[in-house]
């Protein structure tokens, strides 16, 4: 009786543990959370979902490491040439697909900022820099064209957070006399706009939000008594339209910025 | 009789009946004992994989279990594990002893898939297996899983009672005559807990590429294929047989969903398996996933019947015959 009752319980416990992986109802995610316990403990809390729910793109990364002596050198992870046997080099293609949701997922870039420190460790770097990088699936109709699966259009580095340094386009700046944003967005949730507005200084600091998932990805910069204060659009990787306050209404503000890096090492304000 | 009464009685008879029916099959379905072989045979060849798993941690231990590893100590609270995860390796600090416990457990590792001391050894092993596979989630993939479970089930039954060095050291203590393995209860419920969990596996494996546009347009296969990262074998020549690429991706799918319910027939399960065989032959040979492929193969093996084993290894079935109980019960 006791070990029928361990083994239903057991199967139950995996059965809910497989059934958490979004999307999932609320009933699951409190069933499989009051078994947690047991299904973390014995390492039966996978989702199982091989493969699916489309098989993606594949998520890398490089790092430009810069050595004690001044010489600078770039490693791709994961690197056949470099990783050996296949496990190995398996095991880090793994690393680098988690960090497929970073930085906007605190765990992906909690995890980037711990590569950054384990190859800054490893090489006694003097800083160590990671940056995304993607590489796309070629369609059926490409690679009949010619197209290899290493060609370089197929690489890219999306990055998909507004974290990063700001600025006015020189076009806005030209309609805009007397006018040069600067806006710094940083990870740990602070945003300052500074520079000068038609002439008027400008130096702000708010708190900022992602919006809502649906429609344009967006920002909004909140102040320090929790109102609104302003907000962004968001609509390419490193294009943000500030919507200012101004005059009654809102001014349009297209800003651009470098590319930030998904991790450096030491860290540094974005 | 009115109508009630009789609707009563015949309600009353059916629930009496399931209920009969249902303990009666629940006991022969887990408590009839069975021949271990396949049993066993999955200890040897899990135990190889567990062993060939950590062998290659070896190769750069301190950079994934060291004091700077990938993921840090400081990062592994946040890394994307349960909030239950345990590993001995988070207590570790100087690298001569992380050295030392890694030797320690390919010691252990060897001997497990030796069956040496198995009882002992099957608990080190998923004691071992999870550890590690805790230290770092970040890396893990299916192998790990599947390893983890493996090394669970492997604990609850006599995992050495053959193919292994406790049966040799038993029968030269015995001066070289030792009947067959009993038939073991604890070999039926741990093959039966390997069965039902692969069934889960498999559905939640299906079920989830439902929820994918790849897996219903025939795509998909060709998204694998077309993965640099993944491939071992350039099979990107298939982009010119759209129609091999989409009935691959449908049989896939179909596989997977149905395994749960047309591995149990005795008339199916022949052929479920079968395909179990170029599914997981691909992936390991062309996805680069070869020990993925292989512990996926090794876990079917819960399905296969004893006598079959015994029978490819060329020994004797009649002691199990004899014994007026099948080797592995199969559901009626």
């Amino acid at each position: 009786m006791a070990i029928s009752a361990l083994v239903l319980f057991h199967l139950a416990a995996v059965f809910v543990a497989a059934l958490r992986v979004p999307p999932v109802s609320e009933l699951a995610v409190r069933i499989a959370s009051a078994v947690g316990w047991y299904t973390d403990a014995v390492l039966v809390n996978p989702g199982y979902r091989f493969f699916a729910p489309d098989p993606g793109v594949s998520h890398m990364m490089r790092a430009t490491i810069e050595l004690p002596g001044g010489a600078t050198v770039e490693e791709t992870y994961p690197d056949l040439n470099h990783q050996w046997p296949r496990l190995l080099y398996h095991r880090h293609f793994m690393l680098t697909s988690r960090l497929a949701d970073a930085p906007a997922d605190p765990v992906a870039q909690a995890l980037a900022d711990s590569y950054a420190r384990h190859l800054h460790a490893r090489h006694n770097a003097r800083r160590v820099r990671i940056d995304r990088r993607v590489h796309l699936l070629p369609t059926r109709e490409q690679v009949l064209g010619g197209t290899p699966l290493d060609h370089e259009n197929l690489y890219v580095s999306p990055y998909n957070s507004p974290v990063g340094l700001w600025k006015s386009e020189p076009v806005f700046a030209g309609v805009m006399v007397g006018s040069q944003l600067e806006l710094r967005v940083r990870r740990d949730g602070a945003a300052a706009l500074t520079g000068r507005f038609r002439g008027q200084s400008v130096n702000t600091a708010w708190r900022w939000q992602p919006g809502p998932p649906e429609g344009m990805l967006s920002v909004r910069f909140i102040d320090a008594d929790g109102t609104q204060a302003c907000s962004a659009e968001w609509p390419e990787p490193d294009v943000l339209v500030l919507l200012y306050p101004a005059g009654g209404g809102t001014e349009r503000v297209p800003m651009r910025r470098e590319r930030p890096a998904l991790a450096v090492y030491p860290e540094e304000a974005p | 009789m009115r109508l009630a009464d009789r609707l009563g009685r015949l309600c009353g008879d059916y629930f009496r009946e399931l209920g009969t029916a249902t303990l009666r099959g629940w006991d022969r379905f887990w408590f009839t004992p069975a021949d271990p072989a396949t049993f066993c045979l999955i200890r040897l060849l899990a135990g190889l994989m567990l062993l060939y798993t950590h062998l290659v941690w070896t190769l750069d231990l301190e950079a994934f279990f060291g004091p700077a590893a990938w993921v840090s100590r400081e990062a592994w609270p946040s890394s994307g594990h349960g909030p239950f995860a345990w590993s001995y390796l988070l207590l570790v600090e100087s690298p001569a002893l992380l050295w030392t416990l890694h030797i320690a457990a390919l010691v252990v590792l060897a001997m497990f898939a030796l069956g040496l001391a198995s009882r002992v050894t099957s608990v080190l092993a998923f004691v071992i297996t999870v550890s590690y596979a805790n230290r770092v989630p970040a890396a893990l993939f299916g192998l790990d899983v599947i390893n983890a479970m493996l090394a669970l089930y492997l604990m609850i039954g006599p995992s050495g009672a053959c193919y292994s060095l406790d049966r040799l050291i038993a029968r030269w203590r015995a001066g070289g005559r030792l009947p067959p393995p009993e038939p073991s209860i604890s070999a039926n419920v741990a093959i039966r807990l390997m069965q039902l969990h692969m069934c889960i596996i498999y559905l939640f494996a299906g079920l989830g590429k439902l929820q994918g546009i790849s897996w219903w347009d025939g795509s998909a296969m060709w998204l694998t294929i077309a993965n640099l990262e993944y491939q071992s074998i350039d099979m990107t020549w298939l982009a010119g047989w759209p129609l091999l690429l989409n009935f691959l991706t449908h049989v896939t799918v179909a596989w997977e969903v149905s395994y749960a319910a047309l591995i149990w027939p005795r008339l199916t399960r022949p052929i479920m398996l079968a395909l179990a065989i170029p599914l997981h032959l691909g992936i390991a040979c062309f996805l680069g996933m070869i020990t993925f492929g292989l512990v996926m193969l090794i876990a079917n093996l819960a399905f296969v019947p004893p006598a079959v084993v015994r029978a490819v290894l060329g020994e004797s079935v009649k002691h199990y015959a004899t014994k007026g109980t099948p080797p592995v019960p199969l559901p009626a």
